[in-house]
């Protein structure tokens, strides 16, 4: 009678360990035929909301990782030609916004003359219409910027100059100016030390004042560079990046004047 | 005649023995304790000897062993009932054993029994004109065999052995037959009438009132 | 079955459902988490992106009635999107188009404005699969609207792989751990219930009679707290026991010696009464000798009678409860000295009482006869002509009688036994002056019903001195006496 107890008893401990062994492997082969193949589907829509985006709501977009930038137009502009004035106007009309916003910052405004006084005597620009895309709140989304790209460093060039501004609210989310020569002038380099405090500074100032233009919180993914020779931000999404990584190839800069005429020069920049 | 010692301490007891041995005409001497018992048989030759067990200074079991060397039949008397005992005794060489109280008629028997044994006896017992050959169980008188049943045999014999002591009825059948005693019972009587007459025993067998019989020489 | 296998197995079946259960849910747990996380992001990836979408036609005005550019657009679009996501590859196609991996017509069986997802087997690979169906419109001119899928399929594949490889691990671990388990277990089950087994073994002995075993208490690795107790318990309780058999022992060994000795003790005289009797009835005999047996007779039926009466006595004393009175030791002593007058003439002896006055608490007549006797010993044992005293004392709080005699005395070695029923120093003396050896035993229960014993001082050949004590009843002790 004992032995027969043991057998069982054996044979039941053997059983609950094999049981628990295969316990995954039986339950996942089950489990899986269920899962697989198994469709859900749902039902969804949403509305145009163009028309009527706030500014928060704007900046989420063009901050967010998820959004598609597009380019859906690339022409060239330039020079000679109603179309050409009509995109200075353009870029102009971002001014004063822009001087509003770095009213105390020394550099940037200088930056911001330089860049408007270089932008006038420009000769050629390409000029790209970004769509940003995305959805905020369930609505799809789509924002055109206009980006305007203007690359020389040769001999005859000014330097390089970059505009990426919403047409309609004439927010400036990248800004771009390098001419050749320093953006200051030489009395201030003698007045303002170049050091690390004075360029930490000015950084700061000019993160102050970004904040304050687009709205935002400090935590904001954004680029900022400010020296003397250059001054430089960009809202700077990762999504912006990218696009503008896999667009390279649409930089153009300059024109050559040729016996015919002025021919756009296009050459691949590297920076 | 057969000398019988008799070991025993209670005086009462040995007393009793004694008396009663002797009428059946043996000899009797008495020792009190286990070391006189030695002495005693030691000084003087003894037939068989009556051997209590609860002795002071030498008990029957130790004395016993003594004895062997002798000997003689011995018969344990004892107040000791358990069948260790009356086994050990018996291992030790006892002849018997037997157990207080006792029926002298039944020790007297036994007695003879033993002494039967020893040939200390003659198988040949004589009375009268009777003779009786225990052995081969032939009774003649005046020389003539006389045919007799078992019983009647039986009850001769019990009567020689117990001369001139007056026999119970109930004694005679429970020797005789066996059997306890019932009570009313013609048997024994019927019996002895038939031994009467083909012995011509009348003069010899009495009747004793109210209690059997005597046979007288 | 043995304490420690029930142990071992239930502890071990415990373990490895508890190990078993316990890691197959976190395996599961981790692993549906993953899933649905998984699930949840390229489901959420397919709708922006589809919003996106939507949102890119609708804002691209070159699209309007241009079939052509709306397929460039798409196709941009699409080029971008899949820059963005790395382990997601998105399929942007016309419903027409439809070259997509379709299980059971899933895709094809979309709604408008429907979305849906699956997981797909193919094999070696999983993935995930979410489709959205989407409205494009086109223009106000025909066909207003295409209608579109939009896929986005995500490789899960390591996410099941990552279970499975769990499992194996699992697999693995919980065979090792019932392995080591088990041995772990055997051990620990067999350590643990050994203090049990050697208590139940010791107790098993105790059971077949060697009641003087004892549990071990002091040595043992396991020194619980509970274990110890139980052995040092059940150590009282064999001591118990084995005290108890004893004294039951004694108490069957003393009756049983009681009933021998009484058979005993009753046999000799029977033997006598009947023997002589027989020869009596049976045998010729002369005068003398038939006065003997008469006389014989006569003596040892008296013996029986005063052996009888005696015991009765002793057994109806322990049984009885007696009723103590205050009476004066002066009436005690001298109704004593009369009683006994006839004995000191047979035996010539001589008595001499010397006491202190007082008031004690006893039952007079059984009083008079523990004297009595004590007396009748005295004299029995002292020759003719010598003395005895008897005395009375009042010493620490009790009333000391004494009866002091100069007679045989009794050796050292028989004091203990002389109040035990039956018992005789000198057999033969004793019988002879019609004793049974009751006497004694029968006066240390009167003594006891006193509240007191014999205590019996005796030198060999020089004489003796048996005592015992009554209570006193004096002043204070009014409510002991009537």
């Amino acid at each position: 009678m004992n032995k027969i107890k043991y057998a069982l008893c054996i044979f039941i401990a053997a059983t609950v360990t094999c049981a628990v062994v295969f316990l995954p492997y039986l339950y996942y082969s089950s489990i899986d035929k269920r899962d697989i193949n198994n469709y859900v589907t749902e039902s969804y829509s949403f509305e145009s909301k163009n028309d009527n985006i706030t500014s928060e709501e704007l900046i989420s977009l063009l901050s967010s990782d998820e959004a598609i930038w597009l380019e859906s137009n690339t022409y060239s502009m330039y020079y000679d030609g109603k179309q050409f004035n009509d995109l200075l106007d353009e870029i102009d009309s971002a001014q004063p916004l822009l001087k509003s916003a770095f009213n105390d910052n020394e550099l940037a405004n200088m930056a911001i003359e330089k860049f408007y006084e270089v932008a006038s005597q420009i000769s050629a620009y390409k000029v790209q219409e970004v769509t940003v895309n995305g959805e905020i709140n369930g609505s799809p989304i789509s924002v055109t910027l206009l980006d305007v790209v203007y690359s020389d460093f040769s001999e005859n060039g000014a330097g390089e100059f970059e505009i990426l501004m919403d047409k309609k609210t004439k927010i400036v989310y990248e800004f771009k100016c390098t001419p050749k020569e320093p953006i200051v002038q030489d009395d201030f380099i003698d007045e303002h030390d170049l050091n690390e405090t004075v360029e930490q500074n000015l950084r700061e100032q000019t993160c102050f004042a970004l904040c304050d233009y687009w709205g935002i919180e400090g935590e904001h993914n954004y680029n900022v560079e400010t020296s003397f020779y250059s001054f430089y931000f960009n809202i700077m999404p990762l999504a912006f990046t990218d696009y503008e990584f896999n667009n390279y190839n649409s930089i153009m800069y300059g024109y050559d004047k040729t016996d015919s005429g002025y021919e756009i020069s296009e050459k691949n920049n590297y920076y | 005649m057969t000398h019988i010692l008799i070991v025993e301490d209670e005086a009462t007891i040995s007393n009793l023995l004694k008396m009663a041995l002797e009428k059946h005409g043996y000899k009797c001497d008495c020792a009190f304790d286990g070391e006189m018992g030695a002495d005693m048989i030691e000084n003087k030759h003894y037939d068989l000897i009556l051997l209590d067990v609860m002795l002071p200074k030498i008990n029957g079991f130790e004395l016993i062993e003594y004895i062997k060397g002798f000997d003689i039949p011995v018969i344990f008397i004892t107040a000791k009932t358990d069948i260790t005992s009356r086994v050990k005794g018996l291992n030790l060489g006892a002849d018997d054993y037997i157990t207080k109280p006792f029926d002298i008629t039944e020790l007297q028997a036994r007695v003879e029994a033993v002494l039967r044994r020893y040939n200390k006896t003659s198988a040949v017992l004589t009375v009268n004109d009777l003779e009786i050959n225990t052995n081969s169980r032939i009774v003649t008188k005046n020389g003539k065999p006389v045919e007799l049943t078992l019983k009647e045999y039986e009850i001769l014999l019990l009567f020689v052995r117990n001369k001139n002591i007056a026999l119970y009825r109930e004694m005679i059948y429970e020797n005789v037959w066996n059997e306890p005693y019932m009570g009313d019972t013609r048997t024994v009587d019927l019996h002895i009438q038939r031994l009467r007459k083909k012995l011509d025993l009348k003069d010899n067998i009495q009747s004793v009132y109210k209690v059997g019989y005597r046979f007288t020489e | 079955m043995k304490f420690a296998w029930k142990i071992f197995f239930i502890s071990f079946v415990i373990i490895i459902l508890s190990f078993g259960v316990g890691g197959f849910l976190l395996i599961n747990s981790v692993f549906t988490t993953s899933l649905n996380n998984k699930i949840q992001s390229v489901c959420d990836s397919n709708a922006y992106i589809t919003s996106s979408l939507y949102a890119v036609v609708q804002n691209t005005s070159q699209i309007d009635n241009n079939e052509a550019y709306l397929r460039f657009t798409i196709s941009n679009f699409s080029e971008q999107v899949n820059h963005n996501t790395s382990n997601t590859t998105v399929n942007i196609d016309s419903v027409d188009g439809n070259n997509f991996y379709d299980k059971d017509s899933f895709i094809a069986n979309l709604q408008n404005n429907n979305r849906g997802h699956v997981i797909i087997d193919n094999g070696n690979k999983k993935y995930i699969q979410a489709v959205s169906k989407i409205i494009l419109s086109i223009g106000d001119n025909l066909p207003y609207e295409e209608l579109y899928y939009v896929e986005s399929i995500a490789d899960i594949t390591d996410i099941y792989q990552s279970r499975d490889s769990y499992c194996r691990t699992y697999q693995i671990i919980l065979i090792g751990v019932a392995l080591f388990a088990s041995i772990l277990l055997v051990i620990f089950s067999h350590f643990i219930t050994k203090p049990l087994v050697r208590l139940s073994e010791v107790s098993k002995e105790i059971a077949e009679g060697n009641f003087s075993k004892r549990a071990q208490t002091h040595k043992g690795a396991i020194k619980t707290k509970e274990i110890a107790e139980l052995s040092y318990n059940f150590n009282t309780m064999a001591q118990y026991v084995e005290d108890y058999v004893e004294q039951l022992e004694r108490a069957a060994q003393s009756r049983d010696d009681f009933v021998a000795d009484f058979t005993h003790e009753l046999k000799t005289p029977l033997t006598s009464v009947i023997g002589y009797a027989d020869m009596l009835r049976s045998y010729q005999l002369d005068d003398a000798q038939r006065r003997e047996c008469a006389d014989f007779i006569y003596k040892e039926g008296k013996r029986l009678e005063s052996l009888s009466l005696n015991l009765l006595n002793l057994i109806v004393l322990k049984n009885d409860e007696i009723n103590l009175v205050s009476v004066k030791s002066d009436t005690i002593i001298s109704e004593t000295g009369n009683s006994v007058l006839f004995l000191l003439k047979k035996y010539n002896i001589q008595l001499t009482t010397d006491f202190e006055h007082a008031t004690i608490s006893a039952e007079p007549s059984l009083l008079k006869t523990l004297l009595y006797n004590l007396i009748d010993n005295a004299c029995k044992a002292s020759e003719k002509g010598q003395t005895i005293r008897l005395t009375g004392r009042i010493k620490d709080g009790k009333y000391l009688f004494s009866v002091i005699d100069n007679g045989t005395g009794i050796p050292q070695s028989e004091l203990k036994k002389i109040t035990e029923p039956f018992y005789m120093v000198d057999k033969s003396r004793a019988r002879s002056m019609g004793g049974a050896g009751l006497g004694l035993a029968l006066c240390n229960e009167i003594a006891k019903l006193h509240g007191s014993m014999l205590n019996i001082d005796s030198v060999y050949n020089k004489g003796t001195t048996v005592s015992f004590t009554t209570e006193l009843c004096g002043s204070e002790e009014v409510l002991d006496c009537e």
